[in-house]
């Protein structure tokens, strides 16, 4: 086909204009001579034409038609590409621009794998025109990936059910009634109270002092030199208890839930302008148990919070209960690494008890029974010590210099001597010998006890008794452990197969240092994620992989965005946060006056090694535990939704007794919107500001923000503005005039986000400056872009003059990205974890459980989920419920898309066949899911896919509004989403080709366990914090 | 850029290495804006064997801008026709709706436009379209083609104008598209065609399919 003869040309009209006359004449082929047989025609050129019509338009665009931003369809943050259309002048239409096409950004090597990115020095002019060759190398270079939920950005952002003006609910809580008001009575009523709602104002529940003030005259309280009576008068109207001071000032009593722009809330305006400890990200719910675990398997600098494998350069990776196709941010570039990864011979085992993505392409498939992972991890690690398959020399390395005479990057504690005859089991410090300092620990080495950072050699199992000292060295303790069971007992508790260990094992200890786990939710996010967590770690510690190529990777790279230029976090005259957060998260309860009063056990669990539990924050506050809260404001998430048995959180929401004051900022009414008293329209991820930094899953350095990229509908504001605006009202530091280090003002958003570009733009060597014409196509192209909402002088005037051109560079291009081609240097990846990697975790070892008192364990071991009671979590209920985030719904939040709902109408459950049959289930059966706590309906599927004795679902579905139903304001209804289509649904179809409704499928997480030894609970991992979201049963039957 | 007389057009599919994401479905969808009910490439899946030796394949489909095209040929009014670089072009301007195409098309690559849309549900959509054939057609309006016409892939020919490949292979994030010039044995699509991994969708049919999966 691909040497068909060249056309000729030899008369004026060509020979296929001739034979399309003829075709048109007769209305049929003329198939030629009518003598004999007839011509057989060519059909090579038999329906061929020129291209029809006469002038012929392209939809092209040039560099002012482009705008490099971020993506927030999920939260991998992808960098990403928008070409809008200008409004043609005239057009009546509430938005500034149409965004045309989304597509990863062509300057990031996140979006441009594997073939890289354009030069940064690339023109913002030549970086919109192609510049790489279709025709031969099959690549324009014009844009990147994305996936699938990047490209229905646009339907995000312009979604008719937006919300568009500030709302005040009528009547009751949840009762779907609205009257519109202004952002003037909106944020009026919110500071002063409002009393037809009969909600507080925030400047009468705000109140602050110092820590160190208070805590002196309680001291002298204490000591009986003031009374009682003289603190409480004293500080009565701005402690939250004075009998417990230590609570912390009634700011505390003012909480934030959010689901982005952390530098802002979290970092900056509610601890420094708020004064408030209680700010919380989604955490809790996502993977803190894995971000735990992981943390506490080093001694690093920088904390060490993920587990990422090199998939550029490794031989085997095991993938851990996470989907890098999907997510654990980002696809985008981690699903070309991977194919690519196999495609040149990496082999892959996947542990997962359902077929994901990445399953279907491993070499190995571990379908283990949820939460049997650390079962599994010291199952391989028995196989690995007993056939001496560990890297000794790695493992014998006491301290850095050992390791450095190896040429290894990273050092571990496996050789370090523990005192297992303290309660308190800590490591043998050089100061309890006299040897040196408490900081140094001591190992055995050629029979003689040195400080680790001396020693050059390590002995790795001591059992010992030293000056009257019993000690073990961590790899003897952990050898125990390992030991304590047998492969059988471990398989058992998988429920698979031991020759499958010995496999795993086997493989992960074959390549050296190439080898690597990446982990994420599925093992964490169990009521004993951090023990799983903190056993697969010591997976890759026993092979040293750290840092190697191939190995285990700590990326995370980045041109500073808080620092530099400008200090983001610093607020002149800001506040200090102090107290107790409500959710008892980084407490030791053993050290607060709560403690003094309860003793064991404490009312709500204490989390001293946790962090962002957000899904305590409300059961916390209804229970007035340990204090209760004044006011709640949301922003960009939803706990109905996303926590663990998210009907509590529904019903706690609309309790005015619980949560006095509830302010909710979202693009649309989410169902933790419909439950409150304002709701405040924000900007989506297209028409604002936003940083986000990656995960260390990269071997590049780079950073990239959110800009804006068009506006659709005029008054609603980003929750940044709101809070200013807030804080301006409270007179409250860090806002307004004055509110940087510099004197600078906080008026606006923008205001903090240039800066924060600016600092990017001079981290290390400074960017070069925009000359002429790239200030003139950043200019033109938001003019085209947001119309009159871009002010180009106020913009100017958030930097320094001389770093204006610098900012400009930096916002043509969308970020800063490191070149192809560093990633490595030598053997060895560029950026490193070069620390101590721990086996034991001597913080954990000497932490208490808030309801028993007893102690922690510093080691990984194979424990089952527990209540708070510490009872096992038992069920009469069949079925272990898993859940994972579909491929197409990156969130609940994409809902919204219809592109997305097209390539899946519902969620389904999956069920192996030989669970089906006994219940009498086909594919496509309505059933009842119940748990012991709640029921939902929804729709099988019946697969090879999943485990026998095991369920699941994606968690993305199930939604009451969100566009889906109508509420009514100012008495009209508003609209809600039509039905598409002649819907044909066939279950598990990619094709059905409609857009189901918005409130189509079930809400998994209704079904999650509820922790009856806690009022008002999901069950929560006691070290880690996650809400445990893998550990509830249920029964399935016909509908 | 070669004369553009000499490119005849291609694309190769790895499906070892696509992941079944759907990212080409929403990506045709976004860029084409497409209406409810037509989606130019849509990926099937298939679960394969028995637990736990079991994996699911995935077949993304777009049209195979055949050199030997049956919707052609059965095109009362020629309609659908050949462009010289390879791509099946569809002139919406003749087109009379009857839909002999779609039932002729072996790989149910067609769809008609019954003229629905997106708008209830997203602003703007009907006003920005996408220039299909060259064709500027401004807003969409009922009565106006593309509406009533049958459509499909086009190989993202507005796009290939533009020196752009194809919004599918820009973005697929399994890296398992690739586009180019099958008259060139040099070019990345040829080599890869030329594996013997390669294989085109009922072959034994003689459409002679410009698109070529590997096995």
């Amino acid at each position: 086909m691909a040497d068909q003869p060249k056309r000729q040309e030899s008369s004026r009209l060509s020979r296929r204009r001739f034979r399309k006359g003829v075709v048109i004449a007769d209305g049929a082929v003329v198939l030629g001579p009518t003598l004999g047989w007839p011509e057989v025609p060519d059909l090579a050129t038999l329906w061929q034409d020129d291209l029809r019509g006469e002038e012929h338009n392209w939809g092209d665009y040039d560099a002012t038609k482009v705008i490099y931003t971020l993506c927030e369809q999920c939260n991998s943050y992808c960098s990403l590409k928008a070409v809008v259309r200008e409004k043609p002048a005239g057009r009546k239409a509430p938005y500034t621009s149409l965004v045309a096409k989304l597509a990863g950004n062509p300057y990031s090597p996140l979006n441009m794998q594997p073939f890289g990115q354009i030069p940064y020095h690339t023109s913002a002019a030549r970086a919109a025109l192609p510049s790489g060759d279709v025709a031969s190398r099959g690549r324009g270079m014009r844009g990147g990936r994305t996936c699938l939920k990047g490209q229905a950005g646009i339907q995000t952002a312009y979604d008719a059910m937006r919300l568009r003006r500030p709302l005040k609910r009528v009547g009751p809580r949840g009762s779907g009634q609205w009257q519109s008001i202004s952002w003037e009575q909106a944020i009026q009523e919110i500071v002063e109270g409002s009393p037809d709602l009969s909600t507080p104002g925030l400047k009468a529940a705000w109140a602050y002092v110092e820590e160190e003030k208070v805590m002196a005259d309680w001291k002298k309280v204490q000591a009986g030199e003031m009374r009682q009576e003289e603190f409480d008068r004293k500080y009565r109207e701005v402690l939250i208890d004075t009998r417990h001071p230590d609570l912390g000032p009634r700011a505390n009593q003012i909480v934030a839930l959010g689901g982005d722009r952390a530098g802002f809330y979290q970092e900056r305006f509610w601890p420094r302008s708020m004064g408030s400890l209680n700010a919380f990200n989604h955490g809790g719910i996502c993977g803190v148990s894995s971000v735990v675990g992981n943390v506490h398997s080093f001694s690093a600098p920088t904390p060490k919070k993920r587990m990422f494998a090199d998939l550029l350069g490794a031989e085997f990776v095991i993938v851990w209960g996470t989907d890098p196709l999907i997510a654990n941010r980002g696809p985008t570039w981690l699903a070309p690494m991977l194919t690519n990864a196999l495609a040149r011979g990496m082999k892959l085992a996947v542990v997962d008890p359902r077929l994901s993505k990445v399953a279907e392409k491993a070499h190995l498939w571990v379908p283990i029974q949820p939460g049997s992972d650390a079962a599994l991890a010291l199952g391989m690690a028995r196989w690995i010590i007993e056939n001496g398959r560990y890297d000794e020399r790695y493992l014998r390395n006491p301290g850095q210099k050992a390791a450095k005479q190896d040429g290894e990057p990273t050092l571990s504690d496996a050789t370090h001597l523990v005192k297992v005859d303290d309660k308190n089991r800590p490591k043998l410090k050089a100061a309890d010998l006299g040897l040196g300092s408490d900081q140094q620990f001591v190992v055995l080495s050629n029979g003689v006890l040195v400080p680790h950072d001396i020693a050059s050699d390590g002995q790795l199992e001591v059992d010992a008794v030293v000056n009257g000292i019993h000690v073990k060295s961590v790899f003897t303790l952990f050898k125990e452990r390992v030991m304590g069971k047998t492969l059988q007992q471990y398989a058992e508790i998988c429920r698979i197969d031991a020759q499958q260990i010995v496999d795993l094992a086997r493989e992960f200890t074959s390549h050296g240092k190439k080898a690597a786990i990446t982990s994420y939710r599925g093992p964490a996010m169990h009521g004993n994620g951090y023990y799983n967590v903190r056993a697969i770690n010591c997976l890759n510690h026993l092979i040293g992989n750290y840092d190697w190529k191939g190995g285990s990777m700590t990326g995370g790279a980045a041109f500073r965005p808080t620092r530099g230029r400008y200090d983001l976090e610093g607020v002149p005259g800001g506040l200090k946060p102090w107290g107790i957060p409500i959710t008892r998260e980084k407490q030791m309860y053993e050290k607060t006056s709560l403690f003094k009063r309860d003793g064991y056990p404490a009312k709500r669990p204490w989390y001293p090694y946790s962090g962002n539990l957000i899904q305590e924050v409300l059961p916390s506050a209804a229970e007035g535990y340990p204090y209760p809260i004044k006011a709640l404001l949301v922003h960009r998430h939803s706990l109905t939704l996303s926590i663990p048995a998210g009907w509590l959180q529904e019903e706690l929401l609309k309790d005015p007794k619980v949560v006095p004051l509830l302010v909710v900022s979202d693009v649309i009414m989410s169902e933790t919107a419909a439950c409150a008293d304002y709701v405040l329209p924000d900007l989506t991820y297209l028409e604002r500001w936003g940083f986000e930094p990656i995960f260390p899953n990269f071997p590049l350095k780079e950073s990239h923000f959110m800009q804006p990229v068009t506006r659709v509908y005029p008054e609603p504001r980003a929750v940044e503005d709101v809070f200013i605006e807030l804080g301006k009202r409270l007179g409250l530091p860090g806002v307004g005039n004055h509110a940087f280090a510099d004197g600078s003002p906080l008026h606006r958003a923008e205001d903090f986000y240039l800066k924060l570009v600016a600092n990017i733009a001079y981290d290390g060597q400074p960017v070069p400056d925009a000359g002429e014409e790239e200030l003139k196509i950043f200019a033109e192209a938001r003019r085209k872009a947001l119309g009159e909402t871009f002010d180009l002088k106020a913009w100017q005037q958030a930097v320094k003059p001389e770093e204006w051109r610098k900012v400009v560079y930096v916002l043509n291009r969308g970020g800063r990205f490191e070149a192809q081609g560093n990633e490595y240097e030598g053997e060895y990846l560029k950026y490193r974890l070069a620390a101590q990697v721990n086996f034991y975790d001597e913080g954990v070892a000497k932490g208490k459980h808030s309801f028993s008192g007893q102690f922690f364990d510093g080691l990984p071991q194979v424990a089952p989920a527990a209540y708070y009671d510490g009872k096992t979590v038992e069920s009469d209920y069949p079925l272990a419920l898993i859940n994972w985030k579909a491929r197409h719904l990156g969130t609940h939040r994409d809902i919204s898309s219809a592109w997305l709902r097209e390539i899946q109408q519902e969620n389904l459950l999956w069920m192996h066949p030989d669970d089906a049959r006994p219940r009498g289930l086909k594919t496509g059966d309505r059933v009842k899911i119940k748990s012991p706590s709640h029921e939902v309906e929804g729709m099988v599927l019946v697969t090879q896919g999943i485990k026998p004795g095991v369920v699941g679902s994606c968690y993305n579905y199930g939604h009451t509004a969100y566009g889906s139903r109508p509420y009514t304001v100012d008495g009209k209804p508003t609209a809600s989403v039509p039905a598409y289509g002649q819907v044909d649904r066939v279950a598990q179809s990619e094709n059905s080709g409609y857009a189901g409704r918005r409130d189509a499928g079930f809400a998994l997480n209704h079904l999650q366990l509820v922790d009856p030894a806690v009022k008002k609970s999901c069950v929560n991992d006691p070290i880690g914090g996650s809400a445990s979201q893998f550990d509830a049963r249920v029964e399935v039957v016909k509908a | 850029m070669k004369d553009a007389s000499q490119v005849k057009w291609g694309m190769v599919i790895d499906l070892q290495k696509c992941v079944g994401c759907s990212t080409c479905t929403v990506s045709c969808k976004a860029e084409n804006r497409t209406p409810p009910g037509v989606t130019y490439n849509v990926v099937t899946e298939v679960e394969v064997g028995v637990f736990p030796h079991v994996t699911r394949l995935h077949q993304p489909r777009p049209c195979m801008q055949c050199d030997n095209p049956p919707c052609a040929q059965v095109c009362p009014v020629k309609a659908t026709y050949k462009l010289d670089n390879g791509i099946v072009a569809i002139d919406a301007d003749r087109c009379i709706g009857c839909r002999y195409c779609m039932v002729s098309c072996p790989y149910g690559a067609r769809y008609f436009d019954f003229g629905q849309d997106y708008q209830a549900e997203m602003v703007g959509y009907n006003e920005l379209t996408t220039p299909e054939y060259g064709v500027n057609r401004g807003t969409r309006q009922k009565d106006k083609a593309p509406i009533g016409t049958v459509r499909k892939c086009h190989f993202c020919f507005h796009r290939l104008q533009r020196g752009e490949e194809p919004a599918c292979v820009e973005t697929c994030p399994s890296d398992a598209r690739y586009f180019g010039n099958l008259a060139d044995p040099d070019s990345t699509v040829s080599k890869l065609a030329a594996s013997t991994r390669a294989m085109v969708l009922k072959e034994e049919l003689g459409t002679h399919p410009r698109v070529i999966y590997l096995k």
